[in-house]
């Protein structure tokens, strides 16, 4: 695969990863701001939502207050804004458009029509539609796009698309964690019962991973913070755990790249966030080091994206004519 | 895409619409006979509502958006992507018809190619004295670069579009040769695709010949005329753009993902040891042939224009060597240029011994006096031509222009008469158009599609630009014209079976 149509290809699925990830973080931030523990404050969730989308001071220097009308303005609808769903199913498109024909009519058209469609979003269809359904729409939108992948060839493609994907799930779900898991949530001494707002809390944690389903049918029981940790990080079964995910992004790159051909400092990376997750397992995480434990597992993510990168815009030079050859005949296209 | 063509626009006021109309050849109704190959479209129409009609409009454009089949216009800050518009009624030609069209195309793209061979070769034809020396080696676009070049088969031109236009039935005449990076097949393929969805019934009542095929037959060309000297069995193609903010990206896309080739750029591909490679995640691969869609002076920045990010330094050396094929072949400007264009009768008469199927648009070449002459005479009624203009700039529709226009266009003439040439203004024909008044005539032109390997041939069907404006003649997309389906019928009456 054209190492600049891979980089792009790898985009493509970072911005569609977002857009679900934001729509899904909007829709369950405002099912929050509707609760009774946030009447009069109704900011407050949103700011959190800033804040996990990476822009609570970029926010305010273009915006000033925090209103919830301006945050979703920002993050649905602001066409400036480089991460809003507008700009998320823009870049998506735009990647997508760059290596479209290594992608299926489907897969296109799932994608292009949603950029059409996203283009027709403003404020006042916003108000008629309504938040939650604006946010549902965009995330069956997504849904479709990544069904869709379903049915591609299955070269470099695919594996590019799990590293994008892998990437920024990696990545939004420890800034979820990072910003959910303070106070209350982070104080093991107090209890979680359910009807509280501190269980109210961690259930919207699970839904903004989308592991409030996978949940209750894993456990069948109400929440229980060391095993919503670990369905989020480290269960072997859990669909978006980050364990995983890191096993994705690891098959994804070595589909794309080949895992020995890449750097050592790549792969020790990518060690050190596996190495990393598994020290969940010994069940002290909620004992009063989880904060540094979540610190410690945004910058190992951090670090890992950084050298996805680097290695995605590493460009082979050539080899010498004999090599060459034997690259030739030994790569398929 | 700006689809490059324009033709001579009628002026409101020196012409009566109504007569110019008239005089035209209407390509459904000929007085007051039906053609039998619209035969089928006529029926349908008389129960058609315009309801119905401009729903299917609406469906089509909506279709066309989403498969993103669009062009960019350049310095358009607004909206860089638009739609060329589609019209919803076809253009239907008899297999008799086409017939006339087909072998007339394959002769002239046929001796196109044996010139082009023969002018960076032997130069038999020069030493003829069948075309003037002067016409080929003083040509702007003789491009040195490209002598001694062995092509496989022969073929310079793997891809032609022909443009031609019709004026009775039974007479064409080619308005150019389009030999370098001719575009719109993609338009021609989608036109064909959308209006399958939109009318099946049309296809299920009468056999039109299928045109999928056109994908398949270019790649099967280019393969086939991959260098020898290469390192993959299987040759390897790219598709080369000069990217996506290219007015005709779509269809570089288009080509590359029903051929299942490569789409690059210039800068994933360089050249070592001999040889083109792409950088790809695994390292180096082999390039053989490059289906390039950047014109001659962008494609070497080692030979052309030293500035271009367009291309790839270095690919003409291995282009000489015989170890990548470029396709169209470098150099093919002289062959589809203005002046070169009144001496291809005199080519399919020297290279294939034949009488040219097709006619040539007579021609006045403002470097001959008498011709000169004439043309200074005749200015209100001529169209005057740059010898190396194109997409119809630079040119004077004498009907339409005033006397001022006229004046300053002479004293153009006067300064530099080898850099023109004149041609009667032509009443395209005109085929039913869907347009806001109803199914009403308007003046189209065809572009069929020449594709050269082993063998020349072409699909069965054409691209068929349609001048929206009542009236108008200008049939390119960035002046009001659209496009349309173009309909070669399997069989007919006249003919017997055709083309399927």
């Amino acid at each position: 695969m054209l190492s600049r149509l891979a980089g792009n290809t790898v985009w493509m699925a970072r911005y569609q990863e977002r857009a679900e990830s934001l729509a899904r973080l909007t829709a369950v931030t405002q099912h929050l701001s509707l609760l009774p523990e946030y009447a009069g404050a109704a900011e407050a969730p949103w700011i959190d939502a800033l804040a996990v989308l990476g822009g609570v001071a970029a926010f305010t220097t273009r915006h000033g207050e925090v209103t919830p009308a301006a945050v979703l303005d920002h993050l649905l609808l602001d066409r400036d804004n480089p991460s809003s769903l507008y700009s998320c199913f823009r870049g998506a498109r735009d990647n997508a458009r760059t290596a479209r024909h290594l992608l299926s009519e489907a897969y296109w058209d799932a994608l292009n029509f949603t950029w059409l469609t996203a283009q027709a979003l403003d404020q006042d269809e916003l108000a008629m539609r309504g938040v939650d359904d604006v946010a549902q729409w965009a995330m069956q939108r997504c849904y479709l796009v990544r069904g869709a992948a379903e049915d591609l060839l299955r070269d470099e493609v695919p594996h590019a698309l799990m590293v994008g994907q892998a990437m920024e799930r990696g990545d939004h779900v420890a800034r979820l964690l990072a910003v959910f898991l303070r106070g209350e949530l982070a104080d093991p001494e107090i209890a979680v019962v359910p009807g509280t707002p501190t269980y109210r809390r961690w259930e919207a944690l699970l839904a903004a991973t989308a592991l409030d389903e996978s949940y209750r049918r894993a456990y069948s029981a109400a929440i229980d913070p060391e095993k919503a940790l670990r369905l989020i990080l480290t269960h072997p079964t859990s669909p978006r755990s980050l364990v995983v995910n890191m096993r994705r992004l690891s098959d994804g790159l070595d589909g794309l790249f080949g895992l020995a051909r890449l750097p050592q400092s790549t792969r020790d990376a990518l060690d050190r966030v596996t190495e990393h997750l598994a020290d969940a397992n010994d069940g002290a995480l909620l004992t009063g080091h989880l904060g540094t434990y979540l610190m410690t597992l945004t910058q190992l993510t951090d670090a890992v994206g950084e050298q996805v990168l680097a290695a995605l815009l590493h460009s082979p030079a050539p080899p010498a004519t004999s090599s060459m050859s034997q690259t030739q005949t030994q790569q398929s296209t | 895409m700006a689809i490059q063509l324009m033709h001579q626009e009628l002026s409101k006021t020196s012409l009566n619409r109504t007569a110019e109309r008239a005089r035209a050849f209407n390509e459904m109704r000929l007085g007051d006979q039906l053609s039998p190959s619209y035969r089928n479209l006529d029926q349908w129409l008389r129960h058609a509502s315009t309801t119905e009609l401009e729903r299917q409009q609406r469906e089509a454009s909506k279709r066309f958006h989403r498969r993103g089949i669009t062009f960019t216009v350049y310095g358009d800050d607004s909206g860089t992507e638009r739609l060329i518009p589609f019209d919803l009624m076809p253009r239907i030609l008899g297999a008799k018809e086409w017939d006339l069209v087909s072998r007339g195309c394959i002769q002239r793209v046929t001796a196109l190619n044996a010139f082009l061979t023969d002018i960076y070769g032997r130069q038999e034809i020069l030493a003829a004295g069948r075309i003037p020396r002067e016409a080929v080696l003083g040509n702007r676009m003789w491009c040195p670069q490209a002598v001694g070049v062995a092509t496989p088969h022969g073929v310079h031109a793997h891809i032609a579009g022909v443009d031609l236009v019709r004026v009775s039935p039974s007479q064409w005449f080619v308005l150019e040769d389009n030999l370098r990076t001719p575009s719109g097949v993609s338009y021609m393929l989608e036109n064909r695709s959308a209006m399958m969805r939109l009318f099946p019934h049309l296809f299920q009542q009468q056999a039109i010949a299928p045109i999928d095929h056109y994908p398949a037959v270019l790649l099967a060309n280019l393969k086939a005329c991959a260098p020898r000297d290469r390192l993959n069995d299987d040759p390897q193609v790219v598709v080369l753009t000069p990217g996506s903010f290219n007015s005709a990206y779509f269809e570089h896309v288009y080509l590359a993902a029903r051929m299942g080739a490569i789409l690059v750029e210039g800068g994933d591909l360089f050249v070592d040891h001999g040889r083109v490679w792409r950088h790809t995640t695994t390292g180096p691969q082999a390039v053989d042939v490059i289906y390039r869609r950047v014109d001659d002076e962008y494609l070497d920045p080692a030979e052309f224009l030293g500035t271009s990010t367009l291309g790839v330094r270095g690919v003409m050396e291995v282009y000489r060597q015989g170890r990548v094929t470029i396709v169209n072949a470098v150099g093919n400007g002289v062959a589809d240029d203005k002046a070169t264009y009144i001496h291809v009768p005199e080519m399919i008469r020297f290279y294939l011994g034949e009488e040219p199927l097709l006619s040539n648009v007579p021609t006045y070449c403002c470097s001959k006096a008498d011709e000169l002459q004439y043309v200074l005479e005749h200015l209100h009624e001529l169209v005057v031509k740059e010898i190396h203009g194109s997409g119809g700039y630079g040119m004077l529709v004498g009907p339409a222009a005033t006397t001022a226009e006229r004046l300053a266009y002479r004293e153009r003439l006067l300064a530099d008469p080898a850099g023109f040439i004149a041609q009667p203004t032509l009443a395209l024909s005109t085929c039913p158009t869907f347009v806001a008044q109803g199914i009403a005539p308007r003046h189209v032109d065809l572009r069929p599609y020449v594709l050269s390997g082993a063998t020349t041939t072409l699909v069965p069907g054409a691209l068929t630009r349609v001048a929206l404006k009542e009236g108008s003649l200008v049939v390119n997309s960035s002046q009001g014209g659209g496009t349309k389906d173009t309909w070669v019928l399997c069989s007919d009456e006249l003919a017997g079976s055709g083309p399927c």
